[in-house]
């Protein structure tokens, strides 16, 4: 196990991040995680290119072992949210980072690349506007006549892909028992009003797009959509992957990592 | 809507689909009613700690207490994927709409979702 875990404070904020340990005189690589989830979604992923690449995934806010912000409050707007993981990353010293994120991580990171001096980024089942979420489910992620960990088991298993493993399913499902209410509803937010369409034109760095396209809700269609108003960007590589589905870092962590190591050759 | 294929959808929920239903969607806390509704026609099956104990045409006389409704179009697109959280997802179209009250529904969304996938396969 090449994994190891530490803290960083971020604007008063203990923050907990793991890093595979990988080579000093390479690429760094930050990894966003899905919303309500943490960094262990990365693991896999860690693992299979630890001889390559230092990567280092962290718990936003409110999630894992992070603390919430002051007054147990939650981020909510996807600005917020940017410019927290830009903070992260100067605290972490990382200069010209890689970043990848998944779902709402996927639709970060095309804001990061608008706004901040990333190297390069791969959205995995992002978009670049996810209004897909219903106002009442919001509202009654965080009420106390409704178990979020329980009412939200279905939304989360019709996002797996059909190929997915069991024991993969397993850990996806123990997340949704792990998620906290106001946290989840903050990062479903901030996500149902990610809108930066018109902001597109302004990427110009290397993007990889990699895309489980068993996700009806996060579909490939919306992936489409997003990568052509990405036409400024130097290089532009699609990865579809069939069968899989929403949690892709999860799901397939084995062609995500073969996918992100071949881009980050060209580069 | 009604006749042989509700019944057959309680003998399913029931019996082979049962453990499924009340253990891993929660079913086993679910006492109360469904109503499902395509077009102008309604079925209503009554549960009791998630055991389907009558199945009876239309709207209870008392209101209904939660179930989903839609056109044969809805439920047809219903049937290619199968899931209630897709099906009410506000960027997909031919959805499905919830009925009763919003925070009854969310409490046993997992069950109503499982009783119209069941009813899915035998549709």
């Amino acid at each position: 196990m090449v994994i190891h875990g530490f803290y960083i404070k971020v604007n008063g904020v203990k923050v907990y991040c793991e890093s595979n340990n990988g080579p000093d005189d390479g690429e760094v690589i930050i990894c966003l995680h899905t919303a309500g989830r943490d960094s262990r979604q990365y693991h896999d992923m860690m693992e299979l290119l630890n001889d390559k690449y230092k990567m280092i995934a962290f718990d936003m806010p409110a999630h894992g072992k992070s603390w919430p912000l002051p007054g147990n409050k939650v981020i909510n707007r996807y600005e917020d949210y940017g410019k927290f993981v830009w903070e992260v990353i100067e605290e972490l010293g990382v200069k010209d980072p890689i970043v990848i994120g998944c779902s709402m991580g996927g639709n970060i990171v095309y804001h990061l690349a608008q706004e901040y001096p990333v190297k390069a980024i791969c959205s995995m089942q992002g978009a670049d506007y996810t209004p897909t979420v219903n106002e009442n489910i919001l509202e009654l992620l965080n009420h106390p006549y409704v178990n979020p960990q329980i009412s939200h088991l279905e939304f989360t298993e019709s996002l797996i892909g059909k190929a997915t493993s069991q024991e993969r399913k397993d850990f996806i499902f123990w997340g949704v028992q792990t998620e906290i209410g106001i946290t989840k509803q903050g990062d479903l937010t901030q996500y149902n009003g990610f809108d930066v369409r018109e902001k597109m034109e302004q990427i110009t760095c290397p993007v990889l797009v990699i895309h489980g396209l068993d996700d009806k809700i996060a579909t490939g269609k919306m992936a489409e959509e997003t990568m052509s108003r990405l036409t400024n960007c130097r290089n532009l590589v699609y990865k579809p992957i069939e069968d899989y589905g929403h949690f892709i870092n999860v799901e397939n962590p084995e062609l995500a990592s073969q996918y992100l190591d071949e881009f980050i050759e060209t580069l | 809507m009604m006749d042989e294929k509700m019944i057959q959808l309680k003998n399913k929920i029931n019996g082979e689909e049962a453990e499924l239903f009340r253990e891993f969607y929660y079913g086993r806390f679910f006492s109360g009613d469904i109503t499902l509704c395509e077009e102008d026609r309604a079925a209503t099956l009554t549960f009791h700690k998630g055991t389907c104990i009558d199945v009876a045409e239309g709207i209870p006389n008392t209101g209904i207490d939660i179930g989903v409704s839609g056109s044969k179009e809805d439920w047809e697109k219903f049937v290619t994927h199968k899931s209630l959280s897709v099906a009410t997802n506000r960027g997909n179209s031919n959805n499905l709409t919830t009925l009763g009250g919003a925070i009854r529904f969310r409490q046993n969304f997992n069950v109503v979702a499982q009783l119209i996938r069941v009813y899915a396969s035998i549709r």
